[in-house]
C-alpha cells in the first residue's frame, strides 16, 4: 500500500495552510510534527477526503483518492483533532452507529464493538452517556470509532492533546499496539509523542516539509549538536541571549543548560545525543517549546 | 443508521422539547376547541353547556331541521325565526334568549341571512325582514348575487374567463343542500390551521439541528470520512428527519381530529361546505375538505421543514434553519397589505405556502389560475407545487450535503 502526496497545496482565501507537498507514505507509523498552525490538519483533512486539495492529488495506489470515494473510505479510520461525538448517546451507542456509517453490519459492529471496548479500557463505561466521560475517555472512544472499521490507513490528529501524562503515555502504547501493519499518520505539535513511535518523522512548517525522515536521519541533518553544560547564574544570561537554549535547569549554585551550537560553547560542555526536542527546537525556534507536553 | 439519526433528533433537549409542547398544544387546542361557542348547548333554562353530553343534546336539536334545504324547509326556518322573534317581543326577551330559540336552526338562519345580503355584507337580522315566499329565491340569490358581483367595479380584477368559470362552479352546486348536525367539522376547521402552523414551528427546533448538528458537534469529520459519509448515511438523515416530521404531525393532527370529532361529534361528513362556507366555489364535502386540511397542512410540513433542511445542510447552521419556517409563515402576513396592491399581487400570495395550512379560507377566497387551457383553483395549484417542491427538495439536500466539506 502506498499513499502518495504530489504537489498538495491548499488555499483558503489569502492564506495558504499546505504548500505543495509531496511525500510518499507506506505502512508504519508517520508522525507528523509541527507547531499549532502549521498545516497538519487541513493536510490530514485532505488525506481523509474532508477538504479537496486546490492545487495537486492524493493517490492510493495510483488511484486518486476522491475518484475512488466510499472505497477509500473503507479503508479510512479518522480521529480529528476535535473530536466530536453525540453527547446523549451511550459510548456503545455510539460505536454502533459510527459502525454502521462505516458500513458495517450489526452483528459484526456489536462483537467489533465489544472487542474495541474492550481494548481501550471503556468495557465497564460503555452504557454511560459520552458527555459523562473524562477527556481521555473520550479520546479512546475516539480511538475505538477509528479502528471500528479496521482500517488500513489510521490518521490521528493530535490524538494526546489535552490528556494528562498518564493518559498520554497509555495513549501511546494504545496506539503502537493497534498500528500493526497498517499506515498510521500520527500528528501532534507533542514531541515525546512522536519521538517514541514513529518509524518516519515530518517536521511541517508554515504549510511545508522542512525535513523528513527517520530519527537518526533528520538528527543526522541537524548542523547543531546538544551541549550539556552547567554556568555559573551570572553567566546563564549570556548563553541564553547568544545560543538556542533547549533546557535550563536550576542546580543549588549553578545553572545546568543544554545548548545547541556548531561549537563547543564552554569549555566544560559535553556533547550528547541530539533529542527531537532539540531538533524541534532547532527547526521551530521557541514557539515550539511547550513547558507542558515535556515528558 | 437510520434508527440512531432518529435517535439523534430525539435524544437532543430539543426533541424532547418537542414532545412536551405538543401535548401542551393538543390539550389547550382540544380545550379551546371544546369550549369553543359553536360548540354549545343552552338546556330549557338557558345554561351553556359544553362537551359530549351537550352535544348529544344540540344533535338531536338540530336532527329536527335536519334534510333537504327545499323551499319548504327553508320557509320553515324563516317563519318559525319570525315566531320567536315576536313571542319575543311580547315576552320582553333577551337577545340571548332569543339566540338560545334560535340556535336549534342557527346554521340555516345564517345561510339565509348570507344568500339574502348582497355578495360582500353580512347583515345577522336579515332574516327577520323576509317572509317565507322570499325562501324560493334561496338558490338563485346565490348566483345572482356573485352575477351582480362580477359586474361590479371590484371584479375587475378578474378575466372573462375567470368570471365565467366562477358562476360555472356555483350553478354546478347540485341544489338543494343537505343539512344536518356538523358542529364538529365546523369547530375541527377553525383550530386546524393553529395546530399545523404550531405544529410546524414546533418542529422546525429540531429539524433545524439534524443537518447542522454534525458541525455543531464537530462530529462533522467523522461523519463525512466514513464508508457511508456521503452516501446512505445522508439518505438515513433525510429519512430521519422526513419520518420526524411526518410522525409529528400525523400524531397531532389524528390526536386532535380524534378529540374534537369524538366529543363534538362527525356527523355531516357528507354535506357540502356551502353550509359553512357560503361563497365557496369548491363543491365539495365537509369530509372532502377534511381531507384537504390534513393533507394541506402535511404537504406544507413537510415542504417547508425540507426547505428548513436544506438551508441547514447548506449553511451547516441551526440559527439560520430555524428561522425559515417562521419567516415562511409569518412573512406573508406583513407584505400582503403591499403586494396586494401589485396587479397579481393575490394570485402570488395565494401561492405562498403558508395557505397550506389555512386551505378553510383558501377555500373560501378567489384566487384562480390559468393552466394550460384550463382553469383551475389555488388548492389544486398548492397540492401540484408543494408536492413537486418536496420531491425535488429531496435529491438536492443530498447533493448538497454529501458534497460538504469540513475546514
Amino acid at each position: 500500500m502506498e499513499l502518495v502526496l504530489k504537489n498538495v497545496s491548499r488555499e483558503f482565501q489569502d492564506f495558504t495552510a499546505v504548500d505543495d507537498i509531496n511525500f510518499t507514505m507506506k505502512n508504519g507509523i508517520y508522525g507528523l510534527l509541527g507547531v499549532n498552525g502549521a498545516g497538519k490538519t487541513t493536510l490530514m483533512r485532505m488525506i481523509c477526503t474532508l477538504l479537496k486539495p486546490t492545487k495537486g492529488h492524493i493517490y492510493l495506489n495510483g488511484k486518486e483518492i476522491l475518484e475512488m470515494g466510499a472505497e477509500y473510505r473503507q479503508i479510512l479510520g479518522y480521529l480529528p483533532q476535535e473530536f466530536g461525538y453525540y453527547p446523549e448517546f451511550s459510548v456503545r451507542d455510539y460505536l454502533m452507529y459510527i459502525a454502521s456509517i462505516k458500513g458495517l453490519d450489526r452483528f459484526a459492529a456489536s462483537k467489533k464493538a465489544d472487542r474495541l471496548l474492550m481494548q481501550v479500557g471503556l468495557g465497564n463505561v460503555q452504557k454511560k452517556k459520552m458527555k459523562k466521560l473524562s477527556g481521555g475517555m473520550k479520546r479512546r472512544a475516539g480511538i475505538a470509532q477509528a479502528m471500528l472499521n479496521d482500517p488500513k490507513i489510521l490518521i490521528l490528529d493530535e490524538p494526546t492533546a489535552g490528556l494528562d501524562p498518564n493518559e498520554r503515555v497509555r495513549f501511546r502504547n494504545l496506539i503502537s499496539e493497534l498500528a500493526g501493519s497498517r499506515m498510521v499518520l500520527l500528528s501532534t505539535h507533542i514531541v515525546s509523542d512522536v519521538e517514541y513511535i514513529a518509524n518516519e518523522i515530518m517536521l511541517m512548517k508554515d504549510g511545508c516539509f522542512v525535513q523528513t525522515g527517520s530519527m537518526a536521519q533528520i538528527s543526522a541533518s541537524v548542523p547543531v549538536k546538544a551541549w550539556n553544560t552547567a554556568v555559573q547564574k551570572k553567566e546563564a544570561q549570556r548563553f541564553l541571549k547568544n545560543y538556542m537554549v533547549s533546557n535550563v535547569r536550576q542546580l543549588p549554585d549553578k545553572v545546568e543548560l543544554r545548548i545547541l551550537s556548531e561549537q563547543k560553547p564552554h569549555i566544560d560542555a559535553v556533547c550528547t545525543e541530539l533529542t527531537l526536542e532539540d531538533i524541534f527546537l532547532y527547526y521551530f525556534g521557541e514557539k515550539g517549546g511547550e513547558s507542558d507536553v515535556l515528558l | 443508521m437510520f434508527y440512531y439519526e432518529l435517535k439523534k433528533i430525539l435524544s437532543r433537549k430539543s426533541g424532547r422539547t418537542v414532545i412536551f409542547l405538543i401535548c401542551a398544544l393538543l390539550v389547550f387546542v382540544c380545550y379551546f376547541a371544546i369550549q369553543n361557542p359553536e360548540a354549545v348547548y343552552f338546556d330549557e333554562n338557558g345554561r351553556e353547556e359544553h362537551g359530549y353530553r351537550a352535544m348529544q343534546n344540540l344533535k338531536a336539536q338540530r336532527h329536527e331541521w335536519a334534510g333537504g334545504l327545499s323551499t319548504d324547509m327553508l320557509a320553515k326556518v324563516i317563519a318559525e325565526n319570525a315566531r320567536i322573534n315576536n313571542e319575543a317581543k311580547e315576552k320582553g326577551l333577551s337577545e340571548e334568549d332569543v339566540w338560545v330559540r334560535i340556535r336549534a336552526f342557527d346554521d340555516i338562519r345564517t345561510m339565509i341571512n348570507r344568500a339574502f345580503c348582497k355578495f360582500r355584507e353580512y347583515d345577522y337580522y336579515k332574516i327577520d325582514s323576509l317572509s317565507p315566499d322570499a325562501a324560493s329565491e334561496f338558490y338563485e340569490r346565490r348566483i345572482t348575487n356573485l352575477t351582480e358581483w362580477l359586474d361590479s367595479n371590484e371584479a375587475q380584477i378578474l378575466s372573462d374567463e375567470e368570471k365565467a368559470f366562477l358562476t360555472k362552479r356555483y350553478m354546478e352546486l347540485e341544489t338543494p343542500l343537505e343539512y344536518d348536525y356538523m358542529t364538529g367539522w365546523e369547530v375541527h376547521a377553525v383550530y386546524m390551521p393553529t395546530v399545523t402552523m404550531i405544529v410546524l414551528l414546533i418542529i422546525s427546533f429540531p429539524v433545524a439541528g439534524i443537518f447542522a448538528g454534525e458541525k455543531q458537534l464537530k462530529a462533522d469529520a467523522v461523519f463525512f470520512s466514513s464508508y457511508n459519509g456521503r452516501g446512505r448515511a445522508v439518505l438515513a438523515k433525510l429519512m430521519a428527519g422526513i419520518v420526524f416530521v411526518t410522525a409529528a404531525y400525523w400524531v397531532t393532527v389524528i390526536v386532535y381530529s380524534a378529540v374534537v370529532l369524538g366529543v363534538l361529534g362527525a356527523d355531516g361528513a357528507g354535506l357540502m361546505v356551502q353550509i359553512d362556507v357560503w361563497k365557496s366555489f369548491y363543491n365539495i364535502t365537509f369530509f372532502e375538505r377534511f381531507l384537504l386540511m390534513v393533507f394541506g397542512g402535511y404537504v406544507g410540513c413537510l415542504s417547508i421543514a425540507l426547505i428548513e433542511m436544506l438551508v441547514s445542510a447548506k449553511t451547516k447552521s441551526a440559527v439560520i434553519s430555524v428561522a425559515v419556517p417562521f419567516i415562511l409563515i409569518f412573512l406573508p402576513t406583513f407584505i400582503s397589505e403591499f403586494v396586494s396592491r401589485l396587479e397579481y399581487g393575490n394570485k402570488i400570495l395565494g401561492l405562498l405556502p403558508d395557505q397550506l395550512f389555512l386551505i378553510s379560507q383558501v377555500l373560501s377566497q378567489f384566487n384562480l389560475y390559468k393552466i394550460g387551457s384550463g382553469m383551475t383553483g389555488a388548492v389544486e395549484v398548492l397540492f401540484t407545487i408543494y408536492t413537486i417542491i418536496s420531491l425535488a427538495l429531496v435529491p438536492i439536500i443530498y447533493a448538497v450535503y454529501r458534497r460538504s466539506e469540513v475546514q
